[in-house]
């Protein structure tokens, strides 16, 4: 990369001006209150993000994996069917702060949903136009484990920008390219000076001693090759539910089932959990219960995908420890997976 | 509360080395302050794991629909009433459950507390008599209990399990003063304009996770109709107008079954107010029927039957 | 169902119940008729209507 690392800082207050100028000539996402849930929305105006959360309720891939997307159109009449494309995303879109767990989570999306035959051009699209501005973590939450699964608070993984909250002020660190050109729109931001700097590196510090939660997953996908058969899955599945929660709001799930509804071949979220995931036109199911469904949703985050790409598909970012309707923690299950004596 | 938490396990002991049930489900300790989890012990040596508290907000009845062998249940009031109409609807043998009754003086509603702290995180939690002592990175608080109950559980009107094999603990005093329609009231005299925009309002915000449904012992069918694709009823996208479809059936489909346990409104990651939908379908069957689901093993639910003199006056 | 629906939002008139039997085709056909002038007057139904 051929650009000086740049950082400036912004008043608070300015804030929003600076979005607001984006907002002119980008199509703006950030995280919006209502009432108690904080989500990400498409913003117009600086004083709609709303910086004050730990993290969002859900998790922003639905800016490139939105839950319910047309693929393309169809009209059938008696001797033909039309298929008409479905308009991409053609502006340039910018997120802004994505916690350094959920920008992980696209690094992790792009490598799955770029391999194989076919890239999933939907999504890809969307991220080639999308520029990410992250916002680093002072305080993580109890549930926070990113640090245990190759993640920061303070992490640069998929961002262009990264804000660093340093009390008054957010110190803003170019990480890219296009982060670069991004800041070069706003001459009127002041450089960061060493005090700043000094602060967001004694906060960064801070935050890592601060991530309570570690979780080992050393030797776990060694481990579960020799598990598929094991009765630990019986007993772990025993209080979960099977409903979709997890899957939904983590932000590296990304199956989804297709169907055609009037005249549109349109894609939703799927989720490993529901009795119809992999339920087969012949009427059998491989996965027919909540254990062969709990057992998928480990394999594939800290095995299969680890097989494919080398890498856990977790981020850490602890939505669903937090969110499960019984508290099944998937760091607990991790957990015994890891001290479980080899074979 | 410790008593209580003793009697269930001394009586869990019991059944389990009597042989009387295969496997106690019941509450142990979460790995988050302020929580419970499911917890399933079928050896004896187990059933120190088993605790009781206001954070005891899981319905168990969920667990028990489908099961062949014999079971204990901790039951709260609407546990236990909700296990009564899984045997009513034939979901498992009624002589192999053993309801161990619990009188129960209502839940904690987390997202009351969360709403409080406004984003503080919990880190530690106490809750003493009638008292939640929380603390946090930066803070520590004492909150009266009984702000923070779950809204169904101020207006329950059967904190004493009606049916149960095992009553364990002293019945406690059932609340005779609260209106518990006062907010399916407040909706009712709205307009019919207003109250379409506030139910679209609550349930835009619906992501369509189902876990108002898995967390609700009455939605047990093995194909729910939101899987059904031959004929499909209603689309499975998040387009509003299918997710007002899926609450409003599955409002339908609980009606006369629903106790109002509150699992749905707790389960929910986006803080849908389901209470608000479904509670009027018990609204419904009290005025029209007169009728409380989960209080007889042997009165055949309304809706299960037609009498000569059941109301019709919406005939025409 | 009626007071569900009734409940939700959606306009009461659009839901409606009448007891007929096969034989009585003449109170079908007033049945019909009064249910289409009640719903033609409360227009298209938008409520519920796929975007």
């Amino acid at each position: 990369m051929v650009f000086t690392l740049k950082w400036k800082v912004i008043e608070k207050s300015k804030l929003p001006i600076l979005i607001g100028e984006l907002a002119d000539e980008y199509e703006v996402f950030a995280p919006v209150k209502k009432k108690s849930i904080v989500s990400f929305e498409r913003i117009s105006a600086g004083n709609e993000a709303y910086l004050g959360f730990r993290n969002t309720k859900k998790s922003p891939k639905e800016i490139f994996f939105p839950q319910t997307e047309t693929l393309f159109t169809y009209k059938a009449s008696k001797k033909d069917v039309e298929l008409a494309e479905s308009p991409t995303v053609k502006g340039k879109r910018v997120v802004l702060a994505v916690r350094p767990c959920d920008a992980r989570s696209f690094v992790l999306l792009d490598k799955f949903l770029s391999s194989g035959e076919h890239e999933d051009v939907y999504y890809l699209e969307k991220r080639k136009n999308t520029a990410i501005v992250g916002l680093a973590c002072n305080h993580p939450l109890s549930t926070c484990f990113c640090t245990s699964l190759g993640g920061s608070p303070f992490g640069k993984e998929g961002m262009d920008l990264l804000l660093q909250d340093i009390n008054d002020k957010y110190l803003i660190e170019t990480v890219t390219e296009r982060g670069e050109k991004l800041i070069e729109k706003f001459p009127w931001l002041k450089d960061a000076e060493k005090p700043d700097i000094e602060k967001a590196k004694k906060l960064s510090e801070d935050a890592e001693t601060a991530m309570r939660s570690k979780v080992s997953v050393d030797g776990v996908s060694e481990k579960l090759d020799e598990m598929f058969d094991d009765p630990f899955w019986d007993q772990i599945c025993q209080k979960c539910l099977n409903c979709g929660v997890c899957t939904f709001l983590c932000p590296t799930c990304c199956c989804f089932d297709i169907l055609d509804e009037e005249g549109k071949r349109v894609r939703i979220w799927d989720s490993c959990q529901f009795s119809c995931f992999t339920l087969q036109g012949s009427g059998h199911n491989p996965r027919p219960s909540g254990k062969e469904r709990m057992r998928q949703r480990i394999m594939h985050k800290f095995n299969y995908f680890v097989k494919n790409y080398g890498e856990n598909f977790c981020v850490g970012c602890g939505r669903c420890v937090q969110e499960c309707p019984v508290n099944l923690d998937i760091r607990e299950v991790v957990g015994a997976i890891s001290t479980r004596k080899g074979e | 509360m410790e008593n209580i938490e003793n009697s269930i396990r001394e009586v869990a002991e019991k059944l389990l080395s009597e042989k009387k049930v295969d496997l106690i489900i019941g509450y142990e300790r979460g790995t988050l302050p302020l929580r419970t989890t499911p917890c399933f012990v079928d050896k004896v040596e187990d059933v120190q794991k088993l605790v009781w508290n206001a954070s005891c907000d899981a319905n168990l009845s969920k667990y028990v629909v489908g099961r062949k062998e014999k079971v204990g249940v901790v039951a709260k009031g609407c546990d236990a009433r909700l296990i009564a109409v899984c045997a009513v609807e034939k979901q498992f043998p009624r002589e192999n459950v053993v309801i161990m009754g619990v009188p129960c003086l209502g839940v904690i509603d987390r997202k009351k507390i969360e709403a409080k702290l406004e984003g503080k995180e919990v880190l530690e939690a106490v809750v003493e008599d009638e008292q939640i002592k929380v603390k946090g990175e930066s803070f520590e608080l004492v909150l009266p209990k009984n702000d923070f109950l779950c809204d169904s559980c101020l207006t329950c009107k059967h904190r004493n399990p009606p049916i149960h094999d095992v009553l364990v603990g002293e019945k406690v005093p059932e609340i005779t003063e609260a209106n518990e329609f006062a907010e399916v009231s407040s909706l009712e005299s709205k307009s019919v304009e207003e109250r379409w925009k506030h139910f679209e309002e609550e349930l835009s915000k619906c992501i369509r996770c189902y876990a108002c449904r898995n967390v609700c012992p009455l939605c047990y069918c093995k194909m729910c109709f939101v899987d059904q694709s031959m004929p499909a009823w209603f689309g499975k996208t998040n387009d509003l107008s299918d997710t007002m479809i899926y609450h409003i059936v599955r409002a339908f489909h609980v009606a006369g079954r629903c106790v109002d346990c509150g699992a749905c409104s707790r389960a929910c990651p986006m803080d849908i107010n389901l209470r608000e939908l479904m509670k009027k379908t018990e609204k419904i069957m009290k005025e029209r029927y007169g009728y409380e689901a989960g209080l007889s093993l042997e009165e055949v639910p309304p809706l299960g039957e037609f009498k000569m003199e059941d109301p019709q006056e919406f005939i025409k | 169902m009626k007071d569900l629906l009734e409940y939700i939002g959606i306009e009461p008139g659009r839901v409606n119940f009448s007891w007929v039997s096969a034989a009585e085709g003449e109170k079908f056909a007033k049945v019909v008729t009064d249910v289409v002038k009640e719903v033609k007057t409360l227009g298209p139904a938008k409520r519920l209507v796929k975007r």
